[in-house]
C-alpha cells in the first residue's frame, strides 16, 4: 500500500491545475479590507478591478460584489465582506413585514437575501449566520440557490434550499465567479470556480466537471438543459449535456482572436454574446453579437449594439408569445448608467434594433408575461443633474414606466415610488414588483396604490448598486418565481 | 518545480507586485503556489478550500521569505499547519466525501484511491500524505501535527490498513 501511495499520490495531486492569482488578490486578503475585487478572465488572462460597493445601513455591512457588470446570468462574482457587527439582526423587521405582506400576492414566491437571511415563499427565515446574496430560483421553482458571504476570509458557500424552506444545504464551498440554474430539464447549477474550470452541481451536491478544474472558462450559459461555454479566444463554443458528454459549436472565423462573453440564449437557435477583442475595455461596453446557431456551427447575424456587459439588460421575449424572437436590450456604452442608455427592442432573426422607450436615460427592461407590454426604468440624465451629483444622488430619480411592446404609449406607472429598479411582472401581468435601495414593493401595472412587500432592507442606502456604477439593478435583492 | 516525484510546470499569471511584496516573496509565490495547492488539496480534499488555505499560508510567511534559510520548507509547514487547523475548526463543513475526484474522465483509475482517502480520518490521511507525498520523517510529521512520533507511527499503520481494506474491497 505504501508503494501505491508513493506512486499515486503525486498523480492524484497532478489533477489540480491552478495558477497563482494576481498578487493584488493576496494584497486584498492581507489587508482584510473590502476593496476592489479582481475577476480573472481565464482565457485572456485579463484581470480587472471593480469598484467598491458599500451596502448596508443598519448593519454596517460592507460588501464588494464583483458582478463586473453581470446581472442575473452572471450575477454573482467573488463576494467578500468585512465582519458586520450585527448583520443578521438588521433584517429582523423585514422578516416581519414579509410574513404579513406576501399573501397579498398569493401566486408568487419571493426570496430575499439581505444581511444574513433568506426568506422563502412563506416568509420563512433561513438563518445562514452570514450575509447572503443573489437568490435565484430553479426553472421549475422547486429550489432556490443563494450564496453566503463568509464572515471572514473563509470560503464562500453556495446553498440550495427547497421552496418550502425545510431543506437548506451547502452544495459548494469556495469562491465562484458566476453560477446559474439550468433553463429546463433536470435542476442543475453551473458554477465557474475562481480557480477555473466549469462545474455542474445538483441540489443534492453531486458534482460533475464539464471543464476540468483550472482550465480557462470565460463565460457559460444554459441552452435549455445543455450547458455552453466559451474559453478564451477560441474558435468554438463548448457544449455539455447530461448523459450526452461534450461536443462543440464552431464559431465564425471572423471572431477568431476575440473572447466571447455569453449574454444568453434566445430560444435554442440564437446566441447573444459580447465580443471582447484583446485589450478591450469591458467596463465601457462591448459589441453585442447576434449569432445564429444551427447544428454544430454558428453564423454571425449582426452586431446589435454596443452595450455594457450585463445579462440583466438582455431580456428575451417570453417564449410562446408574439415577441418570442425579440429581445430587449439597454443600448449604449459607458460605465455609468446615467448617460447614453436607452431601451431598444431587437429582432434576433434580422439582427436589427429600434428604440422602444422615449428619449432620455432608460434601463432595466422587463417584458410582461404575454409579451404585449414592457416595463422599464426612466431616469434623469447626467446633464439634468446639479453639479457634483453622484450615482447615489441619481438613484432616486429612477421612475417605473410602462410602454406597449411596439414602443407606443409610454407612460410612468402612477403610484410607484422613486428609486425603482429591477421591475418584474407577476404571472398574471396585473402587478409589477420592483426594488428600491432599501425595500421591495409592488404596484398595479395600470397604476394605483403601491404596497411595500419588504421594508427596512439593509442592502441599500442610496448606494451605487451592486456593481458600484449604478448600472446594475439590485437584482441580488430579490428573486421571483414565475 | 519538484513535488514528490512529480515535476510541475508552474504557469504564472500576469502579476503586478505592489511595493509591499519583496522580490523573494514574489518568486516564492509564483513558483510554489500550485505545488502548495496540490499538497493542501491532498490534505483537505477540495481544491477551493486548498487555495484558500494556501493563500492564507502565503500571507503568514510574508516577510519571512528573505529571513529564513529554507523558505519553501517554511511555507510548506505553514500550509500543513493551515490544513491541520482547518480540520480542527471546520470538521463539520467537510461534507463532500467525493471531492477528491476532480477529473473522473481523465484519471478514472485514481478515483477509488481518492474516494478512499477522503474516507480516512483527518489525521490518518494527513500522516499518509505527509509521509508518502511530501516525504517527511515521523518526527517531522509529529511536530507538524502536534503529537508524539509514536502516535504518527500508529496513525500511519491504521491508515494504511484502512486504505488497503477499502482499495481491495
Amino acid at each position: 500500500m505504501a508503494a501505491v501511495l508513493t506512486r499515486d499520490l503525486p498523480r492524484l495531486a497532478s489533477r489540480v491545475h491552478v495558477d497563482a492569482p494576481p498578487l493584488e488578490m493576496l494584497e486584498r486578503r492581507a489587508s482584510d479590507v473590502t476593496g476592489a475585487t479582481v475577476r480573472a478572465r481565464a482565457g485572456g488572462r485579463a484581470y480587472r478591478a471593480v469598484a467598491v460597493v458599500t451596502m448596508g445601513v443598519a448593519a454596517a455591512l460592507v460588501a464588494t460584489v464583483a458582478v463586473t457588470g453581470h446581472g442575473t446570468g452572471r450575477g454573482l462574482g467573488r463576494v467578500e465582506t468585512t465582519p458586520a457587527s450585527d448583520a443578521v439582526s438588521g433584517a429582523g423587521p423585514a422578516t416581519t413585514t414579509a410574513a404579513a405582506a406576501l399573501p397579498a400576492l398569493p401566486s408568487q414566491l419571493v426570496a430575499v437575501a439581505s444581511a444574513g437571511v433568506l426568506l422563502g415563499p412563506d416568509g420563512i427565515r433561513l438563518a445562514t449566520g452570514s450575509p447572503a446574496v443573489g437568490p435565484r430560483w430553479s426553472s421549475d421553482g422547486q429550489w432556490v440557490a443563494y450564496a453566503v458571504i463568509p464572515p471572514a476570509a473563509g470560503p464562500q458557500q453556495l446553498r440550495v434550499a427547497t421552496a418550502s424552506g425545510r431543506s437548506d444545504t451547502v452544495v459548494w464551498q469556495g469562491h465562484v465567479t458566476a453560477w446559474s440554474w439550468s433553463a429546463s430539464g433536470p435542476d442543475l447549477i453551473s458554477i465557474e470556480p475562481a480557480g477555473g474550470g466549469l462545474a455542474v452541481v445538483s441540489p443534492a451536491g453531486m458534482v460533475q466537471w464539464p471543464v476540468p478544474p483550472g482550465s480557462p472558462v470565460v463565460s457559460a450559459a444554459w441552452r435549455g438543459d445543455v450547458l455552453t461555454w466559451t474559453a478564451g479566444a477560441g474558435t468554438a463554443l463548448g457544449v455539455w449535456s447530461v448523459g450526452g458528454g461534450r461536443s462543440s459549436i464552431t464559431l465564425p472565423p471572423a471572431l477568431a482572436g476575440s473572447a466571447l462573453i455569453i449574454a444568453r440564449w434566445v430560444g435554442t437557435g440564437h446566441l447573444l454574446a459580447w465580443q471582447a477583442p484583446p485589450g478591450s475595455d469591458e467596463d465601457n461596453g462591448l459589441p453585442l453579437l447576434d449569432l445564429s446557431v444551427d447544428g454544430g456551427a454558428a453564423r454571425l447575424v449582426d452586431t446589435l449594439a454596443t452595450t455594457v456587459v450585463s445579462p440583466a439588460w438582455v431580456v428575451p421575449g417570453p417564449s410562446g408569445t408574439a415577441v418570442g424572437g425579440a429581445v430587449l436590450i439597454v443600448a449604449g456604452g459607458g460605465a455609468l448608467p446615467w448617460t447614453g442608455k436607452s431601451v431598444e427592442r431587437c429582432d434576433v432573426g434580422a439582427g436589427t434594433c429600434s428604440s422602444l422607450a422615449p428619449a432620455g436615460v432608460t434601463l432595466d427592461p422587463a417584458w410582461s408575461p404575454d409579451g404585449t407590454q414592457v416595463a422599464f426604468v426612466s431616469a434623469a440624465s447626467s446633464s439634468a443633474l446639479p453639479s457634483g451629483s453622484t450615482v447615489a444622488t441619481w438613484f432616486p430619480t429612477r421612475q417605473l414606466w410602462v410602454a406597449a411592446a411596439d414602443g407606443s404609449d409610454p407612460h410612468p406607472v402612477t403610484g410607484a415610488g422613486p428609486g425603482a429598479s429591477a421591475p418584474s411582472w407577476t404571472a398574471d401581468g396585473s402587478w409589477i414588483r420592483y426594488s428600491t435601495a432599501d425595500a421591495i414593493a409592488a404596484v398595479p401595472a395600470a397604476g394605483g396604490q403601491a404596497i411595500t412587500l419588504l421594508a427596512g432592507l439593509s442592502a441599500g442606502g442610496g448606494d451605487a448598486g451592486p456593481d458600484g456604477y449604478g448600472k446594475e439593478p439590485w437584482t441580488g435583492l430579490a428573486a421571483w418565481a414565475s | 518545480v519538484q513535488v514528490g516525484d512529480t515535476t510541475v510546470a508552474v504557469a504564472a499569471g500576469p502579476q503586478t507586485a505592489p511595493a509591499t511584496w519583496s522580490a523573494a516573496f514574489t518568486t516564492l509565490y509564483r513558483d510554489q503556489y500550485r505545488p502548495m495547492v496540490r499538497l493542501a488539496y491532498l490534505l483537505v480534499g477540495h481544491v477551493d478550500v486548498a487555495e484558500e488555505l494556501v493563500q492564507d499560508a502565503f500571507l503568514r510567511v510574508r516577510g519571512a521569505a528573505e529571513r529564513v534559510d529554507y523558505p519553501v520548507a517554511y511555507l510548506r509547514r505553514a500550509v500543513v499547519n493551515a490544513c491541520h487547523n482547518h480540520h480542527r475548526h471546520r470538521a463539520v463543513e467537510r461534507r463532500r466525501a467525493s471531492s477528491l475526484a476532480v477529473d473522473d474522465a481523465v484519471w478514472p483509475e485514481l478515483d477509488h484511491l481518492a474516494d478512499s482517502l477522503t474516507r480516512l480520518p483527518d489525521r490518518q490521511r494527513a500522516v499518509l500524505v505527509l509521509r508518502y507525498y511530501v516525504g517527511w520523517s515521523e518526527a517531522e510529521i509529529a511536530e507538524a501535527l502536534g503529537c508524539r512520533p509514536g502516535t504518527v507511527k500508529s496513525l500511519a499503520a491504521r491508515g494504511l490498513a484502512a486504505l488497503r481494506e477499502m482499495v481491495d474491497r
